[in-house]
């Protein structure tokens, strides 16, 4: 099969790469600003792309990385972007009456306010399984680490987010 | 998984949300939007990106003849600026009226810090343009002929490195007859070295 233009690329994922990010910073500005910066990358290293692995888990890695470089840099950004997620303004698609949109919003908030309080690893894999709906599989590959860890990092994420979340929502 | 990790079916485990109502809230989660013309300007990013900076172009021995010969051009260019007239105007292919369409700055962001030899200047235009004259201006100075402008975007990379400081970057839209219909200009720094890392991001 051939490979897509680089731009075909950008154009079937970079909503969904953004929703990642999103879903691994918390803030909806910071993920815009990611996404780009990923694609970019990503741009001058697909000569180099094999296709080997699937497109998406390809970008997902190099997005990860621009993540981890940013934080590494700079720590005080880290706390910034806690600070930013509660300004942040999550926006869906969906169509409901104003009282349950906003009602709705907000908890969207505080849930995304917790993920991004998660430990890195936990935050990573209920990102993808949540907000990416990956499967058990495609998480484990774009992770690197075993089905088994997916699942264990999962379950105490969750139990994590309970606690965050207890008396929020 | 520990005993602090285990979900404890039929009652709420103290101090924590039952795992079955985080997994719903987690469920509820949809995918956020990405705002308006995102995937343009991204796009137009990436072509940016993708044609690299003067130096790279001028190594590339495929371009060296090209290079020869849009050097004689650039002479008439440069002849043409000394006597104090204007570049020629852009031609524009098909698309929508300029009253339609925005000036959307790409790189570099408004207020932010770049090394003084890594300066690209991207802007998009949204939805493309039919017709009409497009003109950058760096520093107040014109340099429309030396800039990639198209109907949906304008692409420039200083010859030289911009002097350490503040540049103003202004793009406008002008009709067939010269008015301007549309302007937009913002503030980049330059600084020698590398730049900073999150400049202008917060």
């Amino acid at each position: 099969m051939a490979r897509p233009e680089f731009e075909e690329l950008v154009e079937r994922y970079d909503k969904r790469l953004f929703n990642v990010m999103y879903g691994l910073t918390g803030n909806y500005h910071d993920a815009l600003d990611l996404t780009e910066e990923a694609f970019i990358r990503a741009m001058k290293a697909y000569p180099r792309f094999r296709g080997d692995s699937d497109p998406f888990t390809w970008l997902y890695r190099i997005a990860v990385n621009v993540l981890k470089k940013r934080h590494g840099k700079n720590a005080r950004r880290n706390e910034l972007w806690q600070r930013h997620v509660e300004s942040d303004p999550p926006r869906t698609t969906e169509t409901r009456t104003a009282q349950d949109s906003v009602l709705q919003e907000e908890r969207a908030r505080m849930v995304r306010r917790a993920i991004a309080q998660l430990p890195e690893a936990f935050r990573e894999v209920i990102t993808l399984r949540y907000i990416d709906e990956m499967s058990y599989e495609e998480i484990s590959a774009a992770a690197g680490c075993s089905i088994g860890t997916v699942k264990s990092r999962i379950s105490r994420g969750k139990a994590l987010l309970g606690e965050f979340l207890k008396g929020k929502v | 998984m520990t005993d602090e990790t285990k979900n404890t079916r039929g009652r709420e485990p103290e101090g924590r949300l039952p795992d079955d109502r985080v997994e719903e809230l987690l469920t509820e989660l949809k995918a956020a939007d990405l705002p308006p013309f995102y995937t343009e300007r991204l796009k137009a990013r990436v072509r940016g990106a993708s044609r690299g900076g003067w130096r790279e172009k001028l190594r590339s021995p495929q371009l060296a003849w090209a290079v020869a010969g849009v050097s004689v051009v650039a002479l008439v260019l440069v002849v043409v600026g000394m006597s104090g007239d204007a570049p020629a105007p852009v031609p524009l292919v098909p698309g929508a009226a300029i009253a339609q369409a925005g000036i959307d700055p790409v790189t570099p962001a408004d207020n932010s810090v770049v090394g003084a030899g890594d300066v690209e200047i991207v802007a998009a235009i949204y939805p493309p343009i039919e017709s009409g004259i497009v003109r950058l201006y760096v520093d107040e100075t014109d340099v429309t002929g030396l800039a990639d402008v198209t109907d949906s975007y304008v692409m420039y990379s200083p010859h030289e490195d911009l002097s350490e400081g503040e540049h103003i970057i202004t793009i406008e839209i002008q009709d067939e007859s010269g008015r301007r219909l549309k302007d937009v200009s913002w503030l980049f720094y330059t600084m020698n070295g590398e730049a900073r890392d999150d400049a202008g991001t917060i």
